[in-house]
């Protein structure tokens, strides 16, 4: 059992090692290519934790293999259309000037439930909204509306606003966050100085945020109930 | 760009690996090959003081040849080659006539652990 175990133990840090290499993606973010490598790559770790008298290493090796090559693959495929083409395929206008391009959606295999499904899942529930909609390479849908049922922006109505950045913690439980800090040329002096303000201090904050223009909002600790 | 060189420094130690257990299962295997023919030609000649003598050459060479293949290949595979060595120094004692067959046993094993590290393609498809 002991061997079992730390087969695990080195398969867990492989695999976290193997995700980390391939990068941060959420599931239903991958490409068609990463998700079934993701797949493989959970199945071939199984394989040397169900059975011992394999060798540990024919589960590392093609879990290595599978992430490096996916990683060399992302590279090439950044460098040169024709590999991105070729790994993550191409996106596929279904609807174009109002109207569905049914012939698109007999090639990709796209039926109108999951046209409806999609579209029903970014809040359109009349087809007839719709000016263009393409599925994009991981096979999500992607809707521009007619100009009428599009939601009114800021320039719409002639409101003018210097755009900044949002907000980013430089404090969280009680621990500078020194990164968001520099990106922001926060000095420590600075929060001290803020939070002796707000008759607290950094050991003693849950949460401080501060946007560009250095207006901050800080959520202090609850005090401790006794149980 | 590091996960990229990252990527490739990986596959090329992959290679590396793949390469150097080849290399490794053919010269171990070639001294096995050698003590295994020792047995069989004493055994010809009818001495089996030299024959068990080989015979314990090859018991402890393969004890220690099997822990490293076991990084390799596969527990059965190598279990079986196991057994194999250990009724060698009995057949030698007992003059047994499957002595022969018990040796050609084992190198043929031996030689298809090799020929499965080879990267040729009746390995691969």
């Amino acid at each position: 059992m002991s061997v079992v175990f730390i087969r695990a133990v080195i398969l867990y840090l492989l695999l976290i090692f193997s995700v980390r290499l391939m990068g941060k993606r959420q599931i239903g973010e991958l490409q068609p290519s990463e998700l079934a490598i993701t797949i493989l790559i959970s199945n071939i770790a199984t394989l040397p934790v169900e059975d011992t008298g394999l060798p540990l290493l024919t589960g590392i090796i093609p879990i290595i293999t599978l992430a490096s090559l996916d990683v060399i693959m992302s590279w090439l495929g950044m460098k040169s259309r024709a590999v991105r083409r070729f790994t993550c395929g191409t996106p596929v206008i279904i609807i174009r000037d109002g109207k569905l391009d049914q012939k698109q959606m007999r090639a990709i295999r796209f039926t109108v439930d999951d046209l409806m499904a999609s579209l029903r899942g970014q809040g359109i529930f009349d087809i007839s909204e719709v000016q263009f909609a393409i599925v994009e390479t991981t096979g999500s849908l992607s809707v521009y509306q007619k100009y009428q049922y599009r939601n009114v922006t800021n320039e719409d109505i002639n409101l003018k606003n210097k755009s900044t950045d949002p907000p980013e913690v430089v404090v969280a439980d009680g621990e500078l966050i020194r990164d968001a800090m520099a990106r922001f040329r926060l000095s420590e002096e600075w929060i001290e100085h803020i939070l002796k303000k707000e008759k607290t201090s950094v050991e003693d904050v849950f949460l401080m945020t501060v946007d560009p223009n250095r207006k901050y909002s800080v959520i202090k600790n609850e005090p401790k109930k006794k149980e | 760009m590091n996960r990229v060189i990252t990527a490739c420094c990986l596959i090329a130690a992959i290679i590396l690996y793949s390469a150097s257990a080849a290399l490794i299962i053919r010269s171990e295997n070639a001294e096995l090959i050698e003590i295994i023919g020792q047995i069989s030609e004493c055994n010809e000649k009818g001495d089996s003081e030299n024959a068990s003598a080989a015979a314990q050459r090859l018991n402890y060479k393969w004890r220690s040849f099997e822990r490293k293949m076991s990084v390799f290949v596969r527990d059965d595979k190598l279990n079986s080659i196991s057994t194999s060595v250990a009724r060698i120094s009995p057949y030698i004692d007992e003059a047994n006539d499957e002595l022969d067959a018990e040796l050609q046993n084992i190198r043929r094993q031996l030689t298809l652990i090799y020929r499965g590290e080879l990267p040729a393609w009746y390995n691969i498809l």
